[in-house]
């Protein structure tokens, strides 16, 4: 049986695009609809905004562009599959 | 259009935090209209069908009128603006509960379909004998159903355990699903077509 919603790991993943309303709306639809029923996840994503929020009150301090081009390559170069 | 809005306590949008304007006797609410910056969803308000209803369960459910070309999600409907137009005061905690406990009896119930099949009759004796989440919860601490049936008469448990939480929406999520592992998919539909029903005779919602 499979079933067309998402589950908390997948969520993990798009939590970031969720709070920055770049979710295409069917894909919203599903977030929403695992959201009103999963505590869990609506706790995750206040720690992610929360954590947002206090890095966005610090000083900005950019990292040599060395570091960030490995970063920017580590996270899109993350495995996106796995068990659930 | 007719349609229903779940909000958090306190009128609140239960996503965008948004504060939506509250009807006054005699007058709906202010129209909230989509892309005004105030809301998440950037292109439309959402809103409820009766059928949508179990998905979307929090403390205040609002009747509502929607404005504009209205078009449907999957379980629920999107429009350009809507207002609120009275509160169904018939839902509330003690409706919650009610419900809650009602989808943890039908977890219960599609169990015990699932532990007759395989011929285990204590464990479903004990299930089919409770009558609350409480005693639900028990009886599957204290069963040992055969391995091809576990899940499922742990999903019951799971429901009643939610159900004991105040978690309704929870309890009907699982209910959905342990129709679907007991009978596949179609059956998942039928569950949550028969939570939509509950809530809308309780109510006394417009179909």
């Amino acid at each position: 049986v499979s079933f067309d919603e998402i589950v908390c790991r997948e969520f993990a993943e798009i939590a970031t695009d969720y709070l920055d309303a770049a979710l295409p709306d069917a894909t919203l639809e599903l977030v929403e609809e695992h959201l009103a029923m999963c505590d869990w996840c609506r706790d995750y994503l206040g720690q992610i905004e929360a954590t947002s929020s206090a890095l966005a009150r610090t000083a900005a301090a950019s990292p040599p562009p060395a570091t960030l081009d490995a970063l920017v390559s580590a996270f899109r170069h993350r495995p996106k599959e796995g068990p659930r | 259009v007719i349609a229903y809005k779940f909000l958090a306590a306190g009128g609140l949008g239960p996503f965008s935090r948004y504060p939506w304007p509250l009807p006054r006797p005699g007058a709906p609410g202010a129209w909230v209209v989509a892309g005004g910056g105030a809301l998440v969803c950037h292109d439309a308000v959402h809103a409820c069908r009766p059928g949508d209803l179990p998905w979307w369960l929090q403390e205040e459910l609002w009747e509502a009128e929607l404005g504009g070309t209205v078009t449907s999600g999957r379980h629920k409907v999107m429009a350009p603006r809507a207002r609120l137009l009275r509160r169904v005061d018939g839902w509330d905690a003690a409706c919650a509960q009610r419900f809650g406990d009602a989808c943890a009896g039908r977890a219960r119930d599609h169990a015990v379909v699932a532990l007759d099949r395989v011929g285990a009759a204590e464990p479903a004796r004990a299930l089919r004998a409770c009558a609350t989440p409480r005693e639900i919860r028990a009886a599957v601490r204290a069963g040992r159903p055969p391995e091809a049936v576990r899940i499922a008469h742990t999903m019951a448990g799971d429901a009643a355990i939610r159900a004991l939480g105040g978690a309704a929406v929870v309890a009907a999520y699982i209910a959905a699903h342990t129709a679907a592992r007991v009978d596949g998919e179609p059956a998942m539909a039928a569950e949550r077509a028969w939570q939509s029903d509950w809530l809308r005779t309780e109510l006394r919602l417009d179909a």
